[in-house]
């Protein structure tokens, strides 16, 4: 076997003059779409909500404008719209999909961050609502900040006014106990805008999600370049193989080998495109080598069912699109409704997704095993397609 | 050497593609199986060669099975398939390469098989830029790799001009002359004068035919 094996690196090395440079081209073209689609979102009026419950009335007119404030993050292209609940109405509303998640802010919790007490945000989702809850806590703590910085200027304009009435060491008395005051405050102040997330742990970044999302769609679409490869096999030479007496199995299982190496190619190209253009995008070969696995088998069960090129690659095509989309690796899958969300936690590009988002934030979950299944499924039935063809005796072109 | 097949069947589903086939072939014979498009002549070389399993029956070479020595049967049957066994975007060395080792190649090219089928005219050229005679002499050549004492061909000169039928004819009879055994399935004229029988197969079953150059006599048979 280890003749055909170097053979068929040969073909792959042949293929690959061309699915490389492709696959930079691919990379270049969507990461600037990538960035391109975030700036123009910024500033387009009719941004897509993301609908937060709000329990619990704000006491405050500068923490109701605060949560204005949050209702446009124009930084991220994305609006949170907010709408104010019951607890009860809340959960009811989360329940069925309303909203895709609620605050719930404390009675008195301005006046007692005013006393420098600690009164905790309780932020209730469900799983999915991905990088919001991180957007939703940076800027909880951007508006205490933003309280913060306009109390230090009243504590001075304070000292201002005191001044000419109980003179100049009385004035500094006052205005050092409202500084200490105030320097404990500041200490505090991530501890008084802790957001306690509920049902979602430590969920990954807005940009980390679309990286990870990116790098599936484009793990996906590499394989296509191994097309005419795969399809246009001559399975005459399988069968010559198979009458020197190897294994037809063993051949197919080599075939898959070198597809999965070519797609591992790929995602370096990849990777090397994106850590380029995005610096601050980490990720790594290793979490990518189950995805190129499922990638791999998936595309060799397409090529290995498939006689003609053409149907090959718009079966794969549309698969792989398909997937990409509705498992959120092109646009948040939390946009979706909830009966999609569930179907991409289920497919295999969502599980690659999800593996690779786990991966990125550090936490494990049960999407390898996902993806190793799918991947071991994907390929006894390419291998059941490629061994009949090679059995029934069909020499190809 | 004597090769003798006995009741080898063979059905897809219901339908019975090869019933009761029975022959055998000394040394140096060139036997022709004819038969119309369908009738299982692909089938029959198919099996002999190991690509597909048969129902029933036996293939042996001197008395030893070959059905059942997998080894055996790849050392000493060579087979070339309808269509041309080969990869297009490779070289002819690189296809080759996949069946020799390097020594053996060179050999073969210097004064062996190769050379006699031609192949050093056109070994460093890719596949896809050869012609039909030119890929079918590589096929042969890629399927007399160890030098098999029976070689199967499928249809071996189907298509191809009257120089390619004239040099792969040249080639077979120097093969016949070395010992070596020829099965072949065929619609060509040429190719039935080459050979030494003659069988026919029609619903499943082989039958010996006498060829005396009536061909309008054989199309009626078939």
């Amino acid at each position: 076997m280890g003749k055909y094996t170097l053979i068929q690196l040969k073909r792959l090395g042949k293929a690959l003059v061309w699915a490389v440079p492709a696959m930079a081209l691919l990379t270049v073209c969507l990461v600037l779409g990538a960035m391109a689609m975030l700036a123009g979102q910024s500033q387009e009026d009719s941004r897509t909500r993301f609908p937060i419950g709000i329990v619990g009335i704000p006491d405050s007119g500068m923490l109701r404008l605060g949560l204005s404030a949050i209702e446009s993050l124009d930084d991220l292209g994305f609006a949170v719209d907010m709408q104010e609940f019951s607890e009860e109405e809340a959960e009811a509303a989360l329940e069925s999909g309303q909203i895709n998640a609620y605050a719930v802010i404390p009675p008195g919790f301005v006046s007692a961050a005013n006393r420098g007490e600690i009164l905790t945000i309780r932020y209730i989702t469900k799983a999915n609502a991905g990088g919001m809850n991180t957007l939703f806590q940076q800027e909880v703590t951007a508006i205490i900040s933003r309280l913060l910085l306009q109390s230090q200027k009243a504590s001075f304009g304070a000292y201002a006014a005191l001044e000419p009435y109980i003179g100049h060491e009385e004035a500094n008395r006052v205005l050092n106990e409202f500084s200490e005051e105030l320097a404990q405050y500041i200490f505090l102040r991530n501890r008084t805008g802790q957001v306690e997330l509920l049902g979602v742990g430590d969920a990954p970044g807005f940009a980390e999600y679309m990286a990870c999302g990116l790098a599936v769609t484009l793990a996906l679409m590499a394989a296509l370049s191994f097309a005419p490869m795969s399809v246009l096999q001559n399975a005459g030479v399988n069968i010559l193989l198979r009458s020197r007496g190897r294994s037809d199995i063993g051949q197919s299982l080599i075939d898959y080998l070198v597809l999965f190496a070519g797609e591992v190619v790929c995602l370096a190209v990849l990777l090397l495109g994106v850590s380029l253009a995005i610096p601050q995008i980490k990720l790594s070969m290793l979490p990518m080598l189950p995805i190129a696995a499922m990638v791999a088998a998936l595309a060799f069960l397409c090529y290995s069912w498939m006689r003609q090129l053409l149907g090959g690659v718009l079966l794969y095509f549309f698969t792989a699109l398909a997937m990409a989309l509705v498992c959120g690796c092109m646009y948040p899958v939390w946009f979706f409704p909830e009966s999609i969300q569930r179907l991409a936690a289920v497919l295999p590009g969502g599980m690659a997704r999800q593996y690779l988002t786990d991966f990125a934030s550090g936490r494990s979950g049960s999407a390898l095993w996902g993806l190793l299944g799918y991947s071991a499924a994907f390929l006894a039935l390419a291998l059941v397609g490629r061994v009949r063809r090679i059995r029934a005796g069909e020499v190809g072109a | 050497m004597e090769l003798t097949i006995e009741g080898l069947k063979k059905s897809y589903r219901r339908q019975q593609v090869l019933c009761d086939i029975c022959l055998s072939a000394q040394s140096g014979s060139c036997i022709a199986i004819l038969g119309a498009n369908g009738s299982g002549k692909s089938t029959l070389l198919s099996i002999l060669a190991g690509v597909q399993k048969p129902d029933g029956g036996s293939f042996a070479i001197d008395g030893k099975q070959l059905f059942s020595d997998e080894s055996l049967r790849s050392r000493l049957v060579g087979y070339v398939p309808q269509g041309t066994p080969l990869i297009p975007e490779l070289t002819a060395r690189d296809n080759l390469a996949l069946w020799y080792s390097r020594k053996e190649l060179e050999q073969e090219l210097q004064g062996g098989i190769l050379a006699m089928l031609g192949i050093g005219e056109f070994i460093g050229k890719r596949v896809s830029k050869l012609s039909g005679g030119m890929k079918k002499r590589l096929s042969i050549g890629c399927a007399m790799a160890k030098r098999p004492p029976v070689l199967l061909l499928d249809e071996p000169t189907a298509a191809l001009d009257l120089q390619c039928k004239q040099d792969i004819a040249a080639y077979l009879r120097a093969y016949r002359q070395s010992g070596g055994i020829v099965l072949l399935t065929t619609h060509e004229e040429s190719e039935l004068k080459l050979c030494d029988s003659w069988y026919i197969l029609k619903n499943g079953r082989l039958t010996p035919y006498q060829y005396d150059g009536d061909l309008q006599r054989l199309t009626e048979s078939l």
